[in-house]
Formats: structure tokens, sequence, C-alpha cells
């Protein structure tokens, strides 16, 4: 009975850990499939006149694929159409021809071979600032900026991801510890006689290192299993929402060698806790001294 | 094979269990300890398997200087020995034959060897029919012949046997002597505690007395 609990809270201690990694992974594969698609906004300064000559030199840098020159009169009707949808406008065409400054368009390559990672963000923020360094530019705008806020976070979150994983494995193994204490406590008389049969440390220690990884290995088969339910629970809410349907789709679960992982991870983690606590075992002269 | 020098135990409670205690018992000896109840037979016993260390004197078992026993090598000391408790220190939760294989397992001995010498001590302390019963389930005198036969199983040097015969009937009492004398007759040292006096006097071995601790005779 008591064993199945510290099973359970085991398995749900893992279990966090787990799901911990699993949305760190699914945020960055998002971060990951925006990053690829960015398309950056160049201002000109008001009076450029040379645009072209700023288009070419936008072209020549690394990572950019295309340049579009978007005329004042360009941008607003794209302006209008979007304002459209909200209501008649309140502002006349000339005025805003006035207020848009001529901009470019500028496509960032999708080279295969360029990086894949969350590298790729740190790519387009080069490339800004690289842009922004060139004269004739007021400024640098993409639409997704806050892909840049999001990556900061998901960065941000992996430190905090690995800071509750550590805390989470310590949790669960002086949870193993204990119950490894507690045995040992129950079972005294037996390590006791075993003693005076002259059993060595090793002998005594053996089975309750065994049952230590046991506890581990069962507590990270349960939490596989419970991680595996959260998600399948989590992704159909997901899809349910039609506002977060194409995320949910992307949504992924682990795979396959991270639950092996976390399978020997658990067994090793019961283990070792097991060995802190029978390490002392065995430790006096008599038996009578040795616990 | 066991040789004690002026050894005594003090208990904390300030109990002399033993006094001034000088004995020597070569290998292959069969020694009856006698002596009335509370004399110190058992902290004898306890003294000379390092299950409790003496207040003073030397004690020498089976080629190990007690008082330079460490432990790490008190397994190695203990593994010469076979000890037959007052209270048997059975495993509870152990069959009759994982009882009786442990000093062998203890001793990583192999499979075959373990299980034909457990199944023919068993059988020679008469329970060769209960092999897989657990302790609990037997009689007091069958619980005995278990420890009896763990205590044998690994033919030790020296066999110390705290009341052996304690709960068992006179006949069965008279098998189990002559099995330890067979130890004995083999080279192992055979050291017996024992209330029985009948039996002692039949079997004319030599015979230590102690009481209040102290060794009162000695008769070959
Ligand atoms: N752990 C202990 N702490 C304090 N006193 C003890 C302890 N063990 C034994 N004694 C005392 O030491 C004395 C000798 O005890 P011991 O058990 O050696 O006697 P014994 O000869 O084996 O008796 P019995 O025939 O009843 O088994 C007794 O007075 C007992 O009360
Ligand atoms: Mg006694």
């Amino acid at each position: 009975m008591k064993k199945i609990s510290t099973l359970l809270v085991l398995g749900a201690c893992l279990s966090s850990v787990l799901f911990g990694i699993n949305l760190h992974l699914n945020l960055r594969a998002w971060l990951l499939t925006w990053g690829q698609g960015l398309q950056l906004t160049v201002y000109a300064v008001e009076d450029s006149s040379d645009i072209e000559g700023l288009k070419t030199k936008i072209e020549s840098l690394p990572f950019v694929a295309e340049v579009k020159i978007v005329t004042p009169e360009e941008a607003l009707k794209e302006f209008q159409g979007q304002m459209a949808s909200l209501g008649p406008s309140s502002l006349n065409a000339e005025e805003l021809v006035q207020a848009i400054p001529p901009s470019l368009l500028v496509n960032l390559t999708r080279d295969p071979e360029g990086p894949k990672d969350l590298d790729r963000i740190k790519v387009i923020q080069a490339a800004v600032s690289q842009i922004k360094t060139l004269e004739g530019v007021e400024s640098v705008d993409y639409g997704q900026a806050w892909v840049d806020q999001f990556s900061n976070i998901v960065h941000g979150l992996s430190f905090l991801w690995v800071a509750l994983g550590v805390l989470l494995f310590v949790v669960a193994g002086s949870l193993i510890f204990n119950s490894i204490r507690v045995m040992i406590f129950e079972r005294k008389a037996e390590v006791e006689i075993l003693e005076l049969l002259g059993a060595d440390r090793f002998f005594i220690q053996r089975p309750f290192i065994q049952e230590g990884a046991l506890l581990g290995c069962g507590g990270a088969i349960l939490a596989v299993a419970l991680n595996l339910v959260i998600f399948y629970l989590f992704k159909l809410q997901m899809m349910q929402n039609s506002a977060l349907i194409s995320l949910g789709a992307q949504l992924k679960n682990l795979d396959m060698s991270v639950s092996l992982s976390s399978l020997v991870a658990g067994t090793l983690i019961g283990a070792l806790s097991a060995y802190f606590g029978v390490r002392k075992i065995n430790s006096g002269w008599a038996a009578a001294e040795s616990l | 094979m066991i040789t004690l020098e002026h050894v005594y135990k003090t208990y904390e409670n300030k109990v002399h269990a033993l006094r001034n205690v000088d004995l020597n018992l070569d290998p292959g000896e069969f020694v009856f300890l006698t002596g009335p109840s509370g004399a110190g037979k058992t902290t004898l016993f306890k003294m000379i398997c390092a299950f409790d260390r003496v207040t003073s004197g030397l004690i020498e078992v089976a080629g190990f200087d007690l008082s330079s026993v460490t432990p790490e090598t008190v397994p190695y000391l203990r593994r010469k020995l076979g000890v037959v408790y007052q209270d048997y220190k059975l495993l509870k939760n152990r069959s009759v034959y994982d009882n009786v294989a442990l000093p062998l397992k203890i001793r990583s001995e192999g499979r075959e060897l373990l299980d034909r010498r457990v199944r023919d001590i068993l059988e020679q302390v008469g329970l060769g029919a209960k092999l897989f019963e657990y302790p609990e389930s037997l009689s007091g005198g069958e619980q005995q012949r278990v420890s009896i036969a763990r205590a044998l199983v690994h033919r030790p040097s020296v066999l110390i046997a705290d009341e052996p015969t304690g709960n068992l009937d006179p006949e069965l009492s008279e098998e189990i002597m002559d099995l330890l004398e067979k130890a004995a007759a083999q080279g192992t040292t055979v050291f017996v505690a024992t209330h029985n006096h009948d039996l002692v006097r039949r079997r004319r071995k030599r015979t230590l007395e102690i009481r209040h601790g102290e060794i009162v005779g000695d008769c070959r």
C-alpha cells in the first residue's frame, strides 16, 4: 500500500518533468515554423531618393532572398484593405500617402543548409541589426516582432525547465531514499541476521538497491503513461478550439528515445537514491552496532 | 581454534556477565558448556562470534584476532562460523530451503552444490519433507532444526550451538547430537551450551562449567 502511494507520487513527479520537456520541445517547434516564414519591412528615411540603391545593398546581405520595393501608394492600398474590415476610414488617402514612407519588403532565405534551430531567430535578429546600420534606413520592422519576444521567453523558460526538472528529480530521489530507509528499518532484524551469517555490505545492500531501481523504473513507466494521457487530452482540447487548431495539429508527443531515456533515468535515480539510503548499512564492527 | 585470555564482559547495566575467562578449544574438539540460567553462556558465545565486543581481554577465533577485526573483515570471520542461536534467528519471509541456503549464497557457492548440500542437511535433521514451508508454520523443535541445518550447511570451522536441543524430545536430541559429533569428527570445532545434564553425561565429552561469568569447571 505504502509502495503504491510512493509509486503514484513518483509517477506524478516524473511525469511533470516529462510534461515540461514535452512543452518545451513543442514551443521550440512552433518557434521554428514561425521563424521560417519571416518577412522584414524596411522603412527608408522620408527624403530617400536612392531607394533602388538601398535595395541592391540589402540584396547583397547574406540570408536575404528577395527584396521588393513597396511604394507609398501600394502600401496605402494594402493598409486600406486591412482597415476596410474595421469600418470606414477616417483619414483621406492623400494625407496618408504623405505620411507613409517608402519601404522595402525583405524575404529572408530559406536555406535548407542554414541554421534550423532557434539560431534561426538569431540570424533574423542579426539581419535586422545589419540592415539598420545601412544608410537611408529609418527603421526595420517585422510583422512578427513578437516572435522575438516569444523566443526570449522560450529561452528563459528552458532555464526554468532545467531548474524545475532538477528539483523534481531531487524530490523523486528523496522519495525513494525515504522509502528505502523505511524498508531498512522494517527489515532491521533480517539485516542483522544476514550480517551474523557473514554477508558483506554488497550482499545486504543489493536487494534494497534493486528495490529502489524497480521503484524508479515503475515511477517512470507510470510517468510515461500519464504523460501520454495528458498529451492526448491537451491535444484534443486544442483541436476543438478553432483558434488553436493549427497549433494543435503540429503538437507532437515525446518520441520513443525520450520515453526510453526517461525509463533509464528513473531506474538510475531509483538505484542511486537507494544506494544512498543503504550506504551506511553494515558499517559497524558488530551487527548490534550497525544500524 | 578458539582461544580466550582474561576475557571480561560488563554490560552497561553493570552486570559482570564474564569474568576473567580463559579457555582454549582445539580444531575438531567437541566441548559442552553448562551452567545455570544467567551464568553467561550466551554472552560467551556472543563474544566468540563477534556479535558484541569484550570489555577487556583477548579472543582469537579461526585465526582472527577479534580485537583487530574491522567491519570489512568481520564477514569473513563469520563465514567460518556456524551458529545456532538460542532464539534461532530465522528469516520469517523465507522458506526453510532459502533460510538454510543463505550461508552458501553469501559465500557465492554454485547452484548445484548449494542445492545438494541444502537438501542433504535438511534430510539429516529430519526436515526433508518441509523444504518449502515458512518458519511460522513450523513447531519450535522444527525451527530449531532449521537453524541447526543452517549452521552446518557450509561446513564451518567452528560450530557454536546455544541450547540446540532445548525444544527437542530426547530421541531427536540424540540424533542432533550425533550430527554435531559427526561434524566434529570431520574437523569442525563444536561448542555446545546445554542444560541437559543427562545428555552431557552420556556423551562423555569435555565439559566446561560456567557460574556467575566464571569458568568453574573443565572436565575432560
Ligand atoms: N544485552 C544485555 N544487556 C545487559 N545485561 C545482559 C545482556 N545480555 C545478558 N545480560 C545479563 O548477563 C548475564 C548473563 O546472561 P546470558 O544471556 O549470557 O546467560 P545464559 O547463561 O545464556 O542464560 P540462559 O541459560 O538463561 O540462556 C545475565 O545476568 C543477563 O541478565
Ligand atoms: Mg543463554
